[in-house]
């Protein structure tokens, strides 16, 4: 029995021992040895080499900035008061630090951060990947590599397209979070109350793009730059970047992207701004539901889309009785405009020869036989493709009020 | 250990071959959950002729049974039987050398990544030897609860998932070329069905009643361990669709992505489970050698002899390939005949030899 528990306890210590990751000096892994990033940002390099003259191809340079979390800074930051941390010089003194540097590849880009920083960046916490829209339009399947193929790396991180140089959205400071990289984060995921802009992780991109006959889309951002000088800069996400394979071929706006949202289910909630014989109404959309499907014959393809739409009643800024006549017309209305936006959605990707509905993957997966006779003339057959959509909306409330709160033509109210 | 316990450690033994499903998704990708049904039933053949082939040899007079070993000595004579036997061994030094290998990697590139995958390789074969050297016992005792666990984690994972499936990952059926469908057949049969050659070395070590007959326990046992294969391919599919076949551990790899409320970053905890469940393959296999070896070389299972078990698996393990990619190629292209000829065209032969040898001993 003594020999049974002595080895079981030698065995509980070499296991304790080797198998805890502290085998050497250099695998540990304490706080204090981690650069923790939490956004990161591939830009093309334009000649800056930040000291970083002998890394990579001179005409393939990146600039990776990431943004590393300055841990002791940060609870400084938010008792004293916000936006009094920049300093003059520079970001020493914010509770972050954007740390640039340039390369040949990402691995090589990340790993040569150490020629600055103190520590090893850590991207097990990383929330954004921000790609310039230069980088986009030649392809963004070679940077994404890496992000697969590391084991730090996390799927479910948000991808999104800059406007101009990603680098300086991680250098815009938030109005409502100490850290540009999280408050951006914030911004992707509150954008489902809009249904403006699509929701894209890396694995929902990767996903995509190697799904046959299948394009994605990706959120966008912008900085805006106030005119009145006395305001900050803030970022606008809105819209969003066409892919074709995993080059950007197109933008679309708000309302496009909801087009397309609509048809692939996408959309949760929103707001439908109508002009109701002259009185500008809000509908709050409450449910959605999406869907598609595709035929082909005699060498046309038709895409039947259907959505159907709960809405609320969210505003009304004119006067008149509500009934049901009024309802219907609102309802018909909406539907007339989610046809709008369906319609023009599609026809912008089609232009761009960008399958973001997945037609020619509805028919690889569900008509296969078909598809086999016409998969070589696709790209063609899309372009000439017809769209018809049905809307099927209902107005089930009108929020708090029956009548609207606007008097009849300065009347007395009864 | 009883019949009941058989059952179960023949259940783990199959679900340890998870890992196995990484290969499926190189050779059919989304239909690997076909030609893994197909090498199921494939699979209960095959335990059908190690069935027969253990009551064909079990003495009801004197209520002895016979293992793999014996078996062989007896059809085909001692020195030739033995010979026999070392093939058997063999390719049981490769599924387990594999085995060991690759829960090595998968630690070492995925859960700890500053050790050299060497110094992990070698403590798990350690374990093993350690494991083995008390018998069937301790297999026996945690089979059963082990193999409940696995599926409940497993399920949960499944649920937590379901967000991100996408059924028509499925989609479309058909679309391999036969020579695809043969050899993802030919694969899924070969790992893991095959490997149960190591529960005909085992069987002896029942107990209990109407011991003679084991093929419904082998069946069973398949049928048990089988759908927890089915549940990771279906979840990798829906889940991770064309991208199943570009990670080295899809199964893995699809756990890293839930992300739901508490649920999240169970990747960890997942790959020490899997760890286990490979451990528990690897040592049964271990185990399974080791008798096997004694009988062969007619010596005592002793401290020494595991030493010498141990280095001979710890040697192949590093020499089997020289990278992830070789053993991959290996696993896909080569591996699938030399297991099924040993473990299948062999028992089979063997079967038929047996039968033949009887007959022709009744008519004189």
């Amino acid at each position: 029995m003594s020999k049974k528990i002595i080895s079981l306890l030698a065995a509980f210590v070499i296991m304790a021992v080797t198998l805890s990751g502290c085998a050497g000096k250099d695998t540990k892994r304490g706080l204090s040895s981690l650069a923790i990033v939490i956004g990161l940002a591939i830009d093309k390099s334009e000649g800056e080499n930040q000291g970083f003259e002998t890394f990579g191809e001179e005409k393939n340079k990146i600039l990776m900035t990431t943004q590393v979390v300055r841990n002791d800074s940060v609870g400084q930051q938010e008792s004293s008061q916000q936006g009094s941390g920049s300093s003059e010089k520079g970001d020493v003194g914010k509770p972050y630090w954007n740390v640039e540097v340039v390369g040949g590849n990402l691995l090589e880009t990340i790993r040569a951060a150490t020629h600055i920083t103190n520590r090893s960046l850590y991207l097990a916490q990383n929330q954004v990947v921000i790609i310039s829209s230069d980088i986009a339009k030649e392809g963004v399947a070679k940077y994404l590599d890496f992000f697969f193929r590391d084991h730090e790396t996390r799927y479910d991180v948000s991808l999104i397209i800059s406007d101009g140089k990603a680098g300086k959205v991680l250098a815009t400071e938030s109005h409502l979070d100490t850290l540009p990289a999280q408050d951006l984060y914030k911004l992707i995921n509150s954008q489902k109350r809009d249904s403006g802009t699509p929701d894209c992780t890396l694995f929902s991109f990767m996903r995509d793009y190697k799904t046959p006959y299948k394009s994605a889309l990706v959120p966008f951002v912008r900085i805006i730059e106030p005119e009145n000088e006395e305001r900050s800069p803030f970022l606008f996400v809105a819209g969003s970047a066409i892919f074709k394979e995993d080059k950007m071929v197109g933008l679309l706006d708000e309302e496009q992207t909801r087009g397309i949202l609509w048809v692939t289910d996408k959309v949760s909630d929103g707001i439908v701004a109508l002009d109701f014989n002259g009185i500008d109404i809000s509908l709050e959309i409450l449910d959605s539901k999406g869907k598609f499907d595709a035929k082909y014959s005699d060498g046309k393809i038709t895409v039947k889309s259907k959505a159907e739409v709960v809405f609320s009643l969210g505003e009304y800024q004119g006067a008149g009785r509500f009934d049901e006549e009024t309802i219907e017309k609102m309802k018909t209305m909406a539907e007339d405009k989610i046809k709008k936006e369906i319609k023009e959605a599609f026809g912008k990707v089609q232009e761009k020869g960008a399958d973001i509905f997945g037609v020619g993957n509805y028919f690889y997966r569900f008509d296969y036989k078909k598809w086999q006779g016409f998969k070589e003339n696709f790209e063609e057959l899309y372009k000439n493709a017809e769209i018809q959509v049905d809307v099927d909306a209902e107005i089930i409330r009108t929020g708090s009020l029956l009548e609207p709160i606007e008097a009849n033509n300065g009347g007395t109210n009864e | 250990m009883s019949k009941r316990q058989f059952v179960f450690i023949t259940a783990c033994f199959v679900q340890g071959s998870f890992m196995y499903t990484m290969y499926y998704y190189q050779v059919v990708k989304k239909e690997s959950w076909i030609t893994l049904v197909a090498g199921m039933l494939l699979g209960l053949l095959i335990a059908f002729i190690y069935g027969s082939l253990y009551k064909m040899h079990f003495d009801e007079g004197t209520n002895t049974a016979k293992g793999l070993v014996e078996i062989n000595m007896d059809v085909y004579g001692k020195s030739a039987g033995r010979m026999v036997s070392l093939f058997y061994i063999g390719s049981l030094f490769l599924s387990c050398s594999r085995m060991l290998r690759e829960a090595g990697q998968f630690v070492a590139g995925n859960l700890l990544m500053g050790m050299n995958w060497v110094y992990i390789l070698v403590i798990l074969v350690v374990l093993c030897a350690w494991t083995a050297s008390y018998g069937i016992k301790y297999f026996a005792s945690i089979g059963t609860l082990f193999c409940f666990f696995m599926y409940a984690f497993t399920i949960i994972l499944f649920v937590l998932l379901i967000p991100n499936f996408k059924f028509y990952h499925l989609l479309p059926i058909g679309e391999e070329t036969p020579q695809a469908y043969a050899k993802g057949v030919l694969l899924c049969t070969a790992l893991p069905f095959s490997e149960i050659s190591a529960f005909l070395i085992l069987a002896p070590e029942v107990v209990g009643n109407k011991r003679s007959d084991l093929k419904k326990e082998l069946c069973y046992g398949i049928l048990a361990g089988s759908p927890f294969l089915l549940i990771s391919v279906f979840r990798d599919i829906l889940v991770l669709g064309p991208l199943t076949s570009y990670f080295s551990y899809p199964g893995y790899e699809v756990i890293r992505l839930i992300n739901y409320k508490v649920f999240s970053n169970v990747e960890s905890l997942y790959g020490i489970i899997i760890i286990f469940l490979m451990f528990f393959k690897s040592a049964l296999l271990f185990y399974s050698i080791a008798k096997a070896l004694s009988k062969v070389l007619n010596c005592k299972e002793s401290p020494l002899f595991y030493a010498a078990v141990s280095f001979a698996v710890l040697f192949i393990s590093q020499k089997m390939a020289d990278s992830n990619i070789k053993l991959s190629e290996m696993v896909i292209n080569k591996a699938p005949y030399v297991l099924l000829s040993v473990n299948v065209g062999i028992p089979l032969v063997t079967l038929i030899f047996a039968k033949i040898k009887r007959k022709s001993k009744s008519r004189l």
